[in-house]
C-alpha cells in the first residue's frame, strides 16, 4: 500500500474525532452569540421607541435647532447599528454551513483529494458553491480556486450588491 | 399607517426589519416562514409583505407566488430581502410575482424610500 495512503487511513479516527470537534465548538460559539445578539437588538429596539417620543416632543414645540440636530444624528447611529448588526445574521448562516461541511466530512471519512477522494474534492467544491449567493461572490471563488490568492483591489471590485434595491 | 408583514426565518432579522419599520410609524407582524406568513395574511390584511428567500417549510418565493394567486394579495407589493443576488433568482422572484428585491444588508432609509415608494 502507498505509503501516504497508509499513514492517512491511520490518522483517520484523529481527523474524525478533530473535525467533530470543531463541528461542536462551531455550535457552541454560534450560540454564545444568541443572548448578547438579542440583547442588543432589544437595546436598539428601545431606544428607537425613545427616540420616537423624543420626535413627538420636539415636533410640538417651537424649533430647536440644538435638539433637532441632536436626534438626527441619533437616527443615523441607530440606522448604522441596524445595518451593521445584520452581519451577525449572515455569519451565524455561514459558520452553519462551515458546521454541517465539517460534520458531513466527519462521516464520509478522510478528505483525500487525489484518487477515489477527487470526487470528494468535487462534492465539496459543489456544496460550497451552492453557499455563494451573488454573482460576484462565483467570480471570486473561481478566481480563487485558479490562482490560491485574490488581490485585494480586484476582491473590492467584486463586492456584491449588498443593499441594492431593484424594483421590477 | 399601513401594516406590514415581514417574513424572515431569523429571530434576528425580523427584529432589524421591525425595528426600522416601527420607528418610521408602521405597524409590523412578524413571521418565521412561509407556512406562518401563508396563515397571517389570510386572517389579516397586510398593505405589503417584505419576505426573505431561503426558509424552513416554505420558501420566499414559493410565498410570493401563493400570495400573488389569491384575490386579496394580486396588487399588494410584495418586497423580497435576501441575501441572494444572482439575476437567475432575481427572475425567480419577479417571475413569482415580487415586486421588488433588495439585498441584505438592507440600509434602513433605503428600505423606508423604497416601501414609501411602491405603498404610494
Amino acid at each position: 500500500m502507498n505509503t501516504a495512503i497508509h499513514e492517512s487511513l491511520a490518522k483517520a479516527p484523529e481527523l474524525d474525532v478533530s473535525v467533530q470537534a470543531a463541528a461542536v465548538l462551531l455550535t457552541l460559539a454560534m450560540r454564545d452569540t444568541e443572548s448578547p445578539v438579542t440583547d442588543l437588538g432589544q437595546a436598539l429596539s428601545r431606544m428607537v421607541a425613545t427616540l420616537t417620543t423624543v420626535r413627538e416632543h420636539v415636533e410640538k414645540k417651537p424649533f430647536n435647532g440644538d435638539t433637532d440636530g441632536t436626534r438626527m444624528q441619533l437616527e443615523s447611529e441607530l440606522s448604522i447599528c441596524i445595518q451593521s448588526l445584520q452581519f451577525h445574521d449572515r455569519l451565524i448562516q455561514q459558520l452553519a454551513a462551515v458546521r454541517n461541511l465539517l460534520t458531513g466530512l466527519s462521516s464520509h471519512g478522510p478528505l483525500c483529494v487525489a484518487g477515489f477522494g477527487a470526487q470528494r474534492w468535487e462534492e465539496l467544491l459543489d456544496m460550497l458553491r451552492d453557499r455563494l449567493s451573488a454573482d460576484q461572490h462565483h467570480q471570486l471563488f473561481d478566481l480563487l480556486m485558479r490562482t490560491g490568492v485574490v488581490d485585494n483591489e480586484l476582491g473590492s471590485e467584486l463586492t456584491p450588491a449588498e443593499g441594492s434595491v431593484e424594483l421590477f | 399607517m399601513a401594516r406590514i408583514l415581514a417574513v424572515d426565518d431569523s429571530p434576528s432579522m425580523r427584529q432589524m426589519v421591525s425595528i426600522a419599520l416601527t420607528g418610521a410609524g408602521y405597524d409590523v407582524e412578524q413571521a418565521c416562514d412561509g407556512v406562518e406568513a401563508l396563515a397571517l395574511a389570510q386572517e389579516n390584511r397586510f398593505d405589503l409583505v417584505i419576505t426573505d428567500v431561503n426558509m424552513p417549510n416554505m420558501d420566499g418565493i414559493t410565498l410570493v407566488r401563493e400570495l400573488r394567486g389569491k384575490a386579496n394579495y394580486k396588487f399588494v407589493p410584495l418586497l423580497v430581502l435576501t441575501t441572494e443576488a444572482t439575476q437567475e433568482r432575481k427572475q425567480q422572484g419577479k417571475a413569482a410575482g415580487a415586486t421588488g428585491w433588495l439585498v441584505k444588508p438592507f440600509n434602513p432609509e433605503r428600505l423606508l424610500a423604497t416601501i414609501a415608494k411602491v405603498l404610494a
